[in-house]
């Protein structure tokens, strides 16, 4: 147990990276990382390589955050958020603020990625945001390199029209 | 580059600059084990008995098909076993007539069971509705009918007389019946 206490200290970060950045939501994000740690010590005799834990934890990640996501209830219309953006154009003009506190990236996320499906989300946070590859994308969320790249011109074109109408 | 992919550019570094930080990693920790730990006495204890079974089994797929196949067969016996035994409650209460006129049912129903013989196939081998008080009486009046009739018999071999008047008697009656 105390190896697997270990693995928790250095996988949880990788975990909670994903799905609070999916979610936007702390408590939530903690939840993911609890389930996924969970299903990781059921399932730890199938995973051979370290290159291959790391995607295993992902995809875990990903599709527990998709659960999470489902439940709750789509927005139909976009609502204008001025205090997400208030914060956003903040940062973009003042380029000497080095990092972001957990809720500002949380409403930053929030507000850029309000009008993708969740798997445009998924796409735009494993591949922009975690430094991914389409290959190791499409090995984490089960899509096609066809697809993520699509998916990723979609999440990108949408940011960029946001952030030129917003900003 | 335009001006709006420089403010996506600018965005996307600020937050890869700020990744999340995860707070109260020793309390996550905790709740992880825990729930591990109690997720394992769940298992534990509903596992037990397919362990004590199936423990030599080492493949998973193979001990998978094992308790399948058990829990098939254990189904299957029991179905079979309350049709059997839905089958004997039936044929408890019910008077089977088969071709040499034997007669199967509980043993202490020897009355009844002459009584079947003897109204053999004029009556239904199914769907008999008489109650068990009705039966007795039946055998009891049948009793006393034939014990009746073995004493007229008997009566009229002793006397010559009455012997003679009887046959007289039915001859006359025959003959009627011819004539009509």
């Amino acid at each position: 147990m105390s190896y697997f206490r270990d693995l928790v200290r250095i996988a949880s970060p990788l975990a909670f990276s994903v799905a609070f950045r999916m979610l936007g939501d702390e408590d939530q994000a903690r939840d993911i990382v609890q389930e996924t740690m969970v299903t990781l010590w059921q399932k730890i005799g199938k995973i051979n390589s370290a290159d291959n834990f790391k995607m295993w934890l992902y995809r875990i990640s990903i599709n527990k955050c998709y659960d999470h996501l489902r439940v709750k209830k789509r927005k139909k219309e976009y609502n204008f958020d001025e205090t997400g953006w208030a914060i956003i154009s903040n940062h973009i003009s003042d380029e000497s603020a080095s990092t972001l506190e957990n809720n500002e990236t949380a409403e930053i996320i929030r507000v850029l990625t309000e009008n993708l499906s969740p798997k445009q989300k998924a796409v735009f946070i494993l591949c922009e945001l975690e430094e991914m590859t389409p290959d190791e994308a499409s090995e984490i969320t089960g899509m096609n390199k066809v697809n993520i790249k699509a998916n990723l011109h979609y999440a990108r074109k949408r940011i960029i029209e946001m952030l030129s109408k917003y900003i | 580059m335009n001006n709006e992919e420089i403010k996506y550019k600018n965005i996307l570094d600020i937050l890869k600059r700020s990744g999340p930080s995860l707070s109260n990693t020793y309390e996550l920790e905790e709740r992880i084990l825990n729930s591990i730990i109690q997720k394992q006495k769940k298992g534990k204890r509903s596992f037990n008995f397919l362990d004590f079974i199936f423990g030599w089994v080492y493949v998973g797929w193979v001990r998978t098909v094992l308790v399948t196949a058990s829990v098939i067969l254990i189904v299957t016996f029991a179905y079979q076993q309350t049709i059997i035994l839905k089958r004997i409650n039936s044929i408890d209460r019910r008077a089977i007539f088969s071709e040499n006129q034997t007669v199967t049912g509980p043993q202490d129903n020897s009355g009844r069971t002459l009584f079947f013989r003897l109204s053999g196939r004029k009556l239904p081998s199914q769907g008999i509705t008489v109650s068990e008080k009705q039966l007795n009486q039946i055998m009891n009046s049948y009793n006393e009918l034939e014990g009746k009739y073995r004493d007229l018999i008997k009566l009229i071999e002793e006397d010559p007389e009455l012997k003679n008047y009887i046959e007289k008697k039915l001859s006359e009656k025959n003959r009627k019946k011819l004539n009509l």
